[in-house]
């Protein structure tokens, strides 16, 4: 009963709470247990998350705070669906484009109860800017394989296979989009719309934490802060997906057939590997949520894309 | 290099057959789906149902599906 009381009085007097409260508990899981690479602990954790912010803030929160916490809890089940599904010795390309169906489907069932309009999120604004990103992205996906992203198809692939491969990671890259930078941020913005957009992209990013070195994550950093800066100023998700599209195929494709092992010698993968290059992008990323965050005008209060319930 | 993909290749990583896969992994889901049908269930007895109640679905049917794959499968190998 007086854990209600204080939970109502919170929710009440600081509307952010209860969403930054999810989203550190989110973070956590995500680079404390599922990032260090303990999976059944940090599956379970997800799950728990899951309850948890489909349950508080029921009786008290605005209903900004709850679409926040609604939106929260999509993010927090993606590792609980990606682990749960039987892939084993079955196709990876077949998971994914599986897991990436599934992914959008949430999407398309939880904006309306989440209060996001969906249509805005393909709309062809400013056309430039927006097939632009997709050169951004690709340029921060050959950075992102030297700073380390795996090769994107299995070492003996055929050629059917590697085409295969690729569209279903353009696939998972689209869902993932659609839920963070449309769905979360748009919900986040409400709230908050510089912290929003802060958290968006620290919980987009963290999801890369022990898939690669550093260097890595902080390169999926710098795309998650662009991305999300460019969803915020257009009222638009299709540059992000174009730029993410364009990252996961620089990275997983472009970067090991045009850049391969003739570049080691001449791009010093080492050294973007390493501390040099990591403090570098460290810099950059700085710079580049430094702009973002200060220039956030937030979709909402434009009334642009979101709907207000 | 998608963001979900980490966490599957981790997944295809550490467990390389289906059987071992959907033993441990594979009842998270279950377990999530049926407390949400359950919390669902009391908030409808209680008269409370309603956008949580949709948002409860909205999460409940794909772990439902990944559940449901998850028992195929292991069918499938019992078969096989």
């Amino acid at each position: 009963m007086s854990a209600l009381r204080s939970e109502q009085a919170l929710a009440v007097r600081r509307p952010l709470a209860l969403p930054l409260i999810g989203a550190g508990a989110l973070l956590a899981v995500q680079i404390g247990l599922l990032g260090t690479r303990h999976l059944l602990i940090g599956d379970f954790a997800s799950a728990l998350l899951v309850a948890v912010l489909l349950t508080v803030g029921n009786r008290s929160a605005s209903p900004a705070v709850l679409a926040a916490l609604r939106a929260l809890a999509v993010v927090a089940v993606l590792p609980v669906l990606a682990l749960g599904l039987p892939l084993g010795d079955g196709s990876v390309a077949a998971g994914t484009f599986l897991l990436a169906g599934i992914v959008a489907a949430i999407w398309f069932a939880a904006a309306p109860v989440i209060g996001i309009n969906r249509a805005p999120a393909f709309s062809l604004r400013a056309p430039l800017s927006q097939f632009s990103l997709l050169l951004a992205g690709t340029g921060l996906g050959f950075l992102a394989y030297l700073a380390g992203a795996p090769r994107g198809w299995a070492p003996h692939a055929t050629t059917a296979q590697i085409v295969l491969d690729g569209a279903a990671l353009a696939a998972i890259a689209v869902a993932e989009e659609l839920i963070f930078r449309w769905l979360l941020q748009g919900a986040l913005q409400r709230i908050a719309r510089r912290l929003g957009l802060l958290i968006v992209i620290a919980l987009s990013a963290a999801v890369y934490v022990g898939s690669g070195p550093p260097s890595l994550v902080i390169v999926m950093a710098i795309a998650a802060a662009s991305f999300s800066f460019a969803v915020d100023r257009s009222g638009s998700a299709l540059g992000a997906i174009l730029g993410r599209i364009g990252l996961v195929l620089g990275a997983g494709f472009g970067g090991p057939l045009l850049i391969g092992a003739a570049g080691i010698a001449v791009l010093h993968f080492p050294r973007w590997r390493g501390w040099e290059g990591t403090a570098s992008l460290a810099i950059w990323l700085a710079l580049v949520t430094v702009v973002a965050v200060r220039g956030a005008k937030g979709r909402a209060s434009k009334g642009q894309a979101v709907r207000w319930r | 290099m998608s963001g979900l993909l980490p966490q599957l290749f981790q997944h295809a990583v550490h467990n390389r057959g289906i059987a071992s896969a959907s033993g441990t992994f594979g009842v998270v889901p279950v377990v999530l789906c049926l407390v949400l049908l359950f919390g669902i269930d009391i908030a409808g007895m209680r008269g409370h149902l309603g956008e949580r109640g949709r948002m409860v679905v909205i999460i409940a049917t794909p772990l439902a599906l990944v559940a449901a794959l998850t028992i195929a499968a292991r069918i499938a190998l019992l078969l096989a």
